[in-house]
């Protein structure tokens, strides 16, 4: 159980890296 | 002090500035696709690489697609490296028969070897199979430098290249980062500490007849004491000298035994010591030179150094000060340097390296991101010990991380050129590009998500029982072991002020979101500030254009650094190690 926590925190985690990515962008273009 | 340890200090800073300059060409060669002695036996492995990955090394990369490759291939990476902990007990070359990594511990494990951190709660020759030492752990000090140094390169290409979106193909830079750079260099490295007596086989660990057997007071299950004869030793050893030279090259910091550097199979003697505080800072000084070149501005990337330099030798003088001292309490004792005595602090020092070695390993260790000690900083005085505290605060630009030392410098850099321009009543100006409101707002986010993941977590945990549960000592050194745990995590480097007790699922999962907080989410406004630059356009310099190449450029950047962290963590530091500093020569300890 915590073996599936664990992994899907670390994916959890990078994909809001990804929408953090996105984020900034967007401020930069407006 | 000694003329003596002072002589080797500056012997040390003499020999990484003579290094700085070819390894920073050859750094800049590599990156800028210009030829190297090395391209004959490697532009072979490069391009079958590729073939064999489907990767088109003429494509080059936005800055967010940059990013996201490498948050994928860290992502990817550390979930590996959290499996292969898991199933080590299973997989070959496990000649201790260890079991499974505990899972808490092998998703803080995880973590820590992804972002750089090595922070280890754990003994590694009692825990880690050589498989995962090597294929899981010594792989992540490879490639976790890799992505440091490249990330580095964009910054400074983003500074370079105009009116571009193009900053470079992640996967590009991480291959030849890893054949051009890491690799050789810690052949050659491996071999000269073998040379030295750093062991490097894949045997079973030997058991030994001791030649002065002793008792031991041993807990039993029960609780109860009882006395044993000792009269064996089980001596580990293992694929040592592979993985030192990266733990020091690639600051990493991760050892192979838990004494780290202060075990003689992975530092056995003044030479080794002396090669391995070399290796921490070879790559993060080379780079200030290799920002030069390619940008075209030498002088700049002298000016960081010396910044750098400056703020190294505050540190060290620091430290080496505060140890040679000693601690005032011990009256009676013979703390005065002499033929037949050390003198000074030596509680958790090695006889073999002495105060200045000490001192001087504990500075770059943590000026740069790499956490390897060859003595414990929870021993050192609380002045001494805050040296360490304070250049992880400052965000280990001190030469720093390979790559992250520079690219955290460089968030300084658009905060000094900011200041300069507010005072100046112009719109900054950096090597001929205009630092605007986007690049100021990324660099604040880069320094508050650095700020905010230390203080909350480290705020938590000394008002939760969960937390307080962990510290060895009471008072402010308690809240010293605390905060350093955080600090280090967030920071990436590694070391601990070894009286924390770490392997906890509190500490384990709390200290592996500071690593992954500290590391990525500080990555991704550096890299969007490189990007931004990147597709200005070049603005030539006039009268009024602050310069960034001289003794007041260095200055102003010295003053950046300290003042963002001293206001940060001033208080928290009047609370731990100053307060152990005075309530000691109140006649308290802790």
């Amino acid at each position: 159980m915590l073996d599936l926590i664990f992994i899907v925190a670390t994916v959890l985690f990078f994909a809001v890296g990804i929408l953090y990515v996105r984020g900034c962008e967007r401020l930069s273009v407006k | 002090m000694t003329a003596n340890g002072w002589f080797q200090i500056l012997f040390f800073l003499l020999v990484v500035f003579l290094l700085t300059r070819p390894l920073g060409v050859f750094i800049a060669r590599v990156f800028s696709g210009e030829k190297t002695f090395l391209d004959v036996a490697l532009r072979p492995i490069e391009k079958l690489i590729y073939r064999l990955t489907g990767v088109d090394e003429n494509h080059e990369m936005r800055w967010t697609e940059y990013t996201v490759a490498m948050l994928l291939f860290s992502g990817v990476s550390m979930t590996l490296l959290y499996l292969i902990e898991r199933t080590q007990r299973w997989l070959p070359l496990n000649p201790q028969k260890f079991g499974n990594v505990d899972p808490a511990l092998a998703f803080g494990t995880a973590a820590s070897f992804t972002t750089n951190t090595n922070w280890q709660v754990y003994s590694g020759e009692s825990t880690m199979s050589y498989l995962t030492q090597m294929a899981g752990l010594a792989y992540h000090n490879f490639v976790s430098a890799a992505v440091g140094i490249v990330l580095a390169i964009v910054v400074i290409r983003g500074i370079a290249r105009r009116e571009t979106e193009k900053l470079g193909n992640f996967w590009v830079d991480t291959t030849r980062c890893l054949l051009w750079v890491l690799l050789p260099f810690c052949v050659v490295g491996a071999l000269v500490l073998v040379s030295q007596g750093v062991v490097q086989n894949l045997k079973p660990y030997t058991t030994v007849d001791l030649m002065q057997p002793y008792t031991a007071q041993v807990t039993g299950a029960d609780g109860k004491i009882t006395t044993q004869a000792v009269t064996q030793q089980v001596i580990a050893q293992g694929p040592v000298a592979s993985q030192e030279v990266i733990k020091e090259l690639g600051t990493n910091g991760g050892g192979f035994f838990n004494a780290n550097s202060a075990h003689p199979f992975e530092n056995p003697t003044p030479f080794t010591n002396f090669f391995e505080v070399l290796l921490i800072f070879a790559i993060p000084s080379a780079l200030t030179y290799t920002l030069g070149r390619m940008t075209g501005c030498q002088r700049h990337g002298w000016a960081i150094w010396a910044a750098m330099a400056f703020l190294f030798l505050t540190g060290v003088s620091t430290a080496y000060w505060a140890e040679a001292k000693g601690n005032p309490l011990l009256a009676g004792t013979d703390q005065h340097v002499s033929a037949a005595n050390s003198g000074g602090n030596m509680e958790g020092k090695e006889v073999r390296f002495g105060i200045a070695n000490s001192a001087l390993f504990a500075t770059v260790t943590t000026d740069a991101s790499c956490g390897a000690i060859n003595g414990q900083h929870d021993s050192f005085t609380p002045l001494g010990g805050m040296v360490p505290l304070v250049n992880i605060m400052l965000g280990e630009v001190v030469f720093g991380g390979v790559g992250a030392g520079l690219y955290g410098m460089f968030v300084f850099v658009v905060l000094a050129v900011f200041i300069a321009g507010l005072m100046v009543g112009r719109t900054p100006e950096y090597l001929g590009k205009k630092i605007e409101s986007y690049d100021v707002k990324m660099a604040m986010l880069a320094v508050l998500v650095l700020t905010f993941t230390i203080l909350v977590f480290a705020a938590v945990s000394v008002v939760k029982p969960y937390g307080t549960a962990g510290i060895s000592n009471p008072g402010p050194h308690g809240l010293s072991q605390i905060l350093y745990a955080y600090v280090s995590s967030t920071g990436n480097n590694g070391s601990a002020f070894a009286g924390l007790n770490g392997n906890t699922l509190w500490y384990n999962t709390t200290t592996a979101a500071a690593q992954l907080l500290g590391r990525f989410f500080m990555i991704i406004p550096i890299m969007a500030i490189a990007g931004n630059l990147a597709r200005k356009k070049t603005v030539p310099e006039s009268a009024g254009t602050f310069p960034v190449t001289g003794g007041l450029f260095s200055g102003l950047l010295v003053s950046t650094v300290l003042i963002v962290g001293a206001l940060t963590f001033f208080p928290v530091l009047s609370l731990g190690p100053i307060l152990e500093h005075l309530l000691m020569h109140a006649g308290k300890v802790f």
